[in-house]
């Protein structure tokens, strides 16, 4: 049994649970992490810089709050691959690899995001799924796409898709499935047993094949989270400080960092949040994707929920003494194009972009990679959302030259990525 | 006499491992889990093993090489924390939201390995700084919502180099927004073009994201439809007598108002402002 232990846990692992936030369109380098009040007025847009809490370090000055926490946070602003699409880039950046051809969203053949990797490498518990996903699924123009689920891992590695119970919603178009589940259904705890008792009777006149068993895992694990597991307890928000709930704004956007937070303290190991509206419908509404109106939208709507609330976050998983064990992560589908368009609006730009990292062993207080002076370019240290992969898994205790099988047998090493010095 | 040697090792080996497993054994009854990881020994309680009491920790003193100690939201009390003693190598402790209070602290003073130390939400109070200051490896320790004062951290942060006391924020400042107070109303107002024909509402086109607050000020309930990019159009909601909307819309496009039988009543076209659309028919 001893052996058995150890075999299931050889890695020291830095972090142990993984938050990531998905800012869904293709948020502006040039209006986060990386300004650049030196460039052109056509390129440097209508935003300055304020320097943050780490001396040489500037952000946009739009994400005033994030600014204060720069000393946990590490961005990485040489960061391209050569996906120009939302649904190449979306799939590239979560699962670290060049898409192929003709993607669909529930092929088996793609590749499983970084949240359903991770998830892969977990210890399940009772009623906790291994990964988790807030609020709704990623569309474009009511198209779901590929990249957010388990891929060749299969079905049992998809994320649990879970509807945030409150919070005022994005403007724009979010597509809800009435698949989602919600932990808020008042169901009778007897009517759950009787039923229990009922397929147990069954099963055993049936007996069960090994098809049905991943079907099971999933039946069985919803059963467990309304019978009243740690997930249920995190789930309702009710509970929480009303004053905590408060930091965290009483927006969607806000209201999925703080369940993040407490799903991730129950014990689940990776929740995702998709971080504003979930189609981007042409780039109507709160998404990322600002082809026309970027400097309004990007100052009245988006950047004023996404500072609130993920710096709510860390502020609040620091304070429990989480953020050493949380890794909590940044991702986009790309840039946005240093040339501001004819309808003052950027467009979509992955020949350079950032994301960010904080928590989980990440040493905060520093900037990997440069972009040039008009942010249009990898300047120092250029890598890819591969290595970017690289650097969570490592993060994570996972080696990254780990080989896993799919349902046929074909091996695949799990990452094709180099860690960047982040540690 | 070498082979000798080698059995006894053997033996004494063996022993030493039965009664590890021992020890993980009563763990793992008590709800805990125990990881072996490069270095030594994970063990956490506060995911399965909330009701942990004292008596159940004195398993731990058996194991060697315990780096890491999760006891949060457990039923330990000061008294449990004299099994902790021993353990020497322990690196990370947690102990946020249970009961253990200054007196327990005393247990921890040669732990002198220790580098993070959580006691957030327990009663300790300044008077447990001394005991403390004995840990001199100690990286982080929380004490959000403690009685450890602000010149207590600063103290201790001087007392031991390289430590950082995360005190928290004081939830005292957060306002809570009022849920009562008055949304805000747009100033602009949208004409109601009056029609009994849906085909004369013109299809929408798209412009800049605004918002249209709809106001039934009519006697009857009434259906709100979106007239689409090629005219088709798409049921958003109904509203009661008196009832308020807010509805999130495009510069130029075309909402179709209705009796609650789908006979059309007029329709809105929106600006590029957002704006209040009434129903007064």
């Amino acid at each position: 049994m001893l052996q058995l232990q150890a075999q299931a846990t050889s890695v020291r692992r830095h972090a142990k649970r993984c938050i990531v936030i998905y800012c869904w369109g293709g948020i502006s380098h040039m209006e986060s992490w990386d300004p650049k009040p030196e460039a052109l007025a056509d390129l440097r847009g209508e935003f300055s810089a304020i320097q943050t809490a780490t001396p040489g370090i500037r952000y946009c000055e739009h994400i005033p709050l994030m600014a204060q926490h720069s000393g946990k946070l590490a961005i990485v602003r040489s960061i391209y691959h050569r996906q120009g699409g939302h649904q190449q880039g979306m799939y590239t950046s979560m699962t670290g690899h060049d898409p192929p051809g003709g993607l669909k969203a529930k092929n088996r053949d793609n590749w499983p995001s970084l949240a359903a990797m991770i998830s892969r490498f977990q210890d399940p518990r009772g009623g906790t799924p291994n990964a988790i996903r807030l609020p709704y699924n990623m569309y474009d123009n009511g198209t779901l796409m590929a990249g957010e689920y388990g891929g060749w891992l299969g079905s049992e590695y998809d994320p649990v898709l879970m509807k945030t119970p409150s919070g005022k919603s994005f403007q724009g178009v979010s597509r809800y499935t009435n698949r989602e589940l919600d932990l808020t259904l008042q169901l009778d705890k007897s009517r759950i047993l009787q039923r229990q008792r009922l397929q147990a009777q069954l099963e055993r006149q049936v007996g069960s094949a090994t098809d049905y068993d991943r079907l099971d895992r999933f039946r069985k694990m919803a059963a467990d989270m309304l019978l009243g597991s740690a997930v249920r307890e995190a789930y309702d928000l009710e509970t929480e400080n009303p004053r905590i709930r408060a930091m965290y704004g009483d927006h969607i956007g806000g209201q999925s960092m703080l369940l993040a937070r407490r799903l991730t303290e129950a014990g689940v190991p990776v929740v995702q949040v998709c971080a504003g509206a979930g189609d981007l419908a042409g780039g109507g509404g709160d998404n990322w994707d600002t082809h026309r109106g970027h400097f309004s939208k990007m100052k009245d709507r988006l950047l004023p929920v996404f500072d609130r609330s993920v710096s709510a976050l860390l502020t609040d998983l620091e304070q429990r003494g989480l953020l050493e064990e949380t890794l909590v992560v940044a991702l986009t589908d790309f840039g946005r194009t240093p040339k501001i368009n004819n309808n003052g609006g950027r467009d979509h730009y992955p020949a350079v972009y950032s994301m960010a990292l904080a928590g989980g062993g990440i040493r905060g207080g520093q900037v990997y990679g440069s972009s040039d002076s008009n942010g249009a370019h990898p300047e120092r240290d250029a890598c890819t959302p591969a290595d970017f992969h690289a650097t969570v898994l490592t993060a994570m205790g996972i080696n990254i030259h780990t080989q896993l099988r799919d349902a046929l047998d074909r091996p695949y090493e799990i990452c094709s990525g180099q860690p960047l010095p982040l540690f | 006499m070498k082979q000798l040697v080698s059995l006894l090792l053997l033996i004494s080996l063996a022993t030493l491992l039965v009664a590890d497993e021992n020890a993980i054994d009563a763990i793992e009854k008590s709800g805990g889990k125990v990881y072996r990881v490069d270095d030594g020994l994970e063990i956490e309680f506060h995911l399965s093993g909330r009701n942990l009491r004292d008596a159940q920790l004195a398993a731990i003193k058996q194991l060697a090489g315990v780096t890491a100690l999760n006891l949060k939201r457990t039923k330990i009390t000061d008294a449990g924390l004299q099994h902790l003693q021993g353990l020497t190598s322990l690196e990370i402790l947690h102990l946020e939201q249970t009961a253990v209070s200054d007196k327990g602290i005393v247990h921890l003073a040669k732990l002198e390995n220790l580098r993070y130390l959580n006691l957030y939400g327990t009663s300790v109070t300044d008077s447990a700084l001394p005991q403390l200051q004995h840990l001199k490896r100690l990286e982080r320790l929380y004490v959000w919502k403690t009685k450890i004062t602000a010149q207590g951290a600063v103290a201790l942060e001087k007392a031991i180099p390289g430590l950082r006391v995360i005190r928290g924020l004081n939830l005292d400042t957060v306002v809570i927004p009022d849920p009562n107070q008055p949304v805000e109303r747009p100033t602009a107002t949208l004409k109601f073009i009056p029609t009994v024909n849906a085909a004369d509402a013109p299809r929408s086109l798209t412009g800049e994201n605004i918002e249209v607050l709809f106001e039934n000020k009519s006697k009857n309930k009434i259906k709100l439809y979106w007239v689409g990019y090629s005219n088709e159009l798409k049921l958003y909601g109904e509203l009661d007598p008196n009832g308020i909307r807010r509805q999130n819309s495009y510069e130029n496009n075309t909402w179709l108002i209705t009796d609650s039988k789908d006979n059309p009543l007029g329709y809105f076209v929106c600006g590029a402002r957002p704006a209040v659309a009434v129903i007064t028919e």
